[in-house]
């Protein structure tokens, strides 16, 4: 097969899934208003699927601290963080986040998605075992390719199905790197942790958490499921990423064991990338400093999740699980879904993310939202309207 | 359809990477064994899928 067809099928898939019309991904942005408003299409369109779980991205404490930060270390490090980009502000980091979690020491990553790989690929390699999530996120997924570890799942938050596979694995097991998610991504269920624990306490192995979408949003201090479970003890590792509830970009792993520190050695995804620009790095500090101090948004966020989850319900569209940040509304048909969210932002000006099969579990396209603590009432009363309104 | 050794997992039974993975999960609870991700990348048919799980059957 030439090089290039198997892009060229892309765009026949594309033009079959989405036809002509407005285009459900990659959508412009021509202006941010505030954390939950933007100009889209020339209209002011409400934002509930930009993962902007606090609502810091305009906080002014982060703005003034991006702002500082540019005019005094420049626009970017031009180096990665084993060369000449491993400033002060990458290294503060870091003990702040290994303080807030109560772990040993951090390890920050220009990207969440960089987190999992580089995390992944360091932790397993040959003649080691990753057992993780049938649902887990791509980026784990390719963590996976990349450590060279026979990769095996488990069906989504069964700990039975996990049970099993560390019966199997037998004298291995200790050798096995468990990995699950705090919140995934596309119901928003959370994982059994409490029963994925009691799985690695009895086999051995190692336990993974990538809490991308509950830090900042579960727990007492916000650390995630972890925290909300009571299972720290039994987590070795835990991921994150910037992107969400600290309205910025990056990730990190935090971790007791002291073989983190040798990550940076071990791992490509660390080793090669130039590291994050020092406002990046000021912005985050900023906002994690906000999400410790002000418990306040993830109550708001929590009373906003629930007003959503609830109108959502009552209208009878079939949401996952439990009630969180992510709200995602299961339709039957692709068509359908992709009509349903074009009418939802070019009729009523909300925006929220369309997920399409294979990404989505069991094969069905979800409208998902995701809700904001910046949100007002009002704003979730309103797009609880528009889904009656547009209601199939 | 009528499964058989030479049935395409892929372009007759429509089973995209999703599915086909999920299949996997059944397979290894039915058979008792472990298959992991990377021994089904080249996996297109039934027999295929039947040779990989009597391999590991014989490695376990």
């Amino acid at each position: 097969m030439p090089l290039l067809d198997k892009l060229r099928r892309l765009a026949e898939e594309r033009e079959g899934l989405l036809g002509a019309g407005q285009e459900p991904f990659g959508v412009p942005v021509e202006e941010l208003i505030s954390a939950t408003e933007a100009r889209i299409g020339g209209h002011e369109v409400l934002l509930a699927g930009t993962n902007n779980y606090l609502g810091l991205t305009f906080e002014p404490s982060c703005l003034q601290a991006g702002h500082d930060a540019l005019d005094q270390e420049g626009t970017g490090t031009t180096g990665s963080r084993m060369a000449s980009g491993s400033f002060s502000g990458h290294a503060a980091l870091e003990r702040e986040l290994a303080d807030f979690f109560g772990r040993r020491a951090a390890i920050v990553f220009s990207a969440g998605y960089l987190a999992n790989l580089g995390m992944l690929s360091a932790l397993a390699g040959p003649g080691d075992f990753i057992l993780i999530d049938a649902d887990c996120h791509a980026s784990i997924y390719e963590g996976c390719r990349l450590s060279g570890a026979e990769v095996l799942r488990f069906r989504h938050n069964d700990a039975s199905s996990l049970e099993k596979r560390m019966r199997r694995l037998g004298e291995d097991a200790p050798r096995t790197l468990i990995v699950v998610e705090g919140i995934y991504s596309m119901l928003g269920d959370r994982a059994p942790l409490v029963e994925i624990a009691e799985v690695k306490r009895g086999f051995g192995g190692y336990l993974l958490v990538d809490e991308a979408h509950s830090l900042g949003v579960l727990g007492g201090r916000g650390r995630g499921l972890t925290e909300e479970t009571g299972t720290e003890s039994d987590v070795d590792f835990i991921v994150g990423t910037f992107s969400k509830s600290l309205g910025g970009v990056g990730g990190f792993c935090v971790s007791d064991l002291p073989e983190l520190d040798l990550v940076r050695y071990a791992s490509k995804p660390y080793i090669f990338t130039a590291s994050q620009s020092p406002a990046g790095i000021a912005t985050v500090r900023a906002a994690l400093s906000v999400m410790r101090d002000r418990p306040e948004l993830r109550s708001r966020l929590r009373e906003n999740s629930e007003r959503l989850y609830r109108g959502l319900s009552a209208l009878g569209y079939q949401l996952g699980p439990e009630v969180g940040p992510v709200v995602a509304a299961t339709f039957d048909a692709p068509d359908e879904a992709l009509d349903f969210w074009r009418r939802l932002l070019n009729d009523e000006h909300i925006y929220v993310n369309l997920m399409m099969p294979p990404a989505t579990p069991a094969g069905k396209p979800l409208v998902r939202c995701s809700v904001s603590a910046a949100h007002t009432p009002e704003q979730i009363d309103r797009i609880v309207g528009a889904f009656e309104r547009l209601r199939p | 359809v009528k499964l058989g050794a030479d049935t395409n997992l892929v372009t007759t039974l429509k089973l995209d990477s999703q599915k086909f993975l999920d299949l996997l999960l059944d397979v290894e609870d039915a058979f008792d064994v472990l298959v992991p991700m990377e021994a089904v990348v080249d996996v297109q048919t039934a027999g295929e899928l039947a040779e990989v799980i009597e391999r590991r059957l014989r490695e376990d």
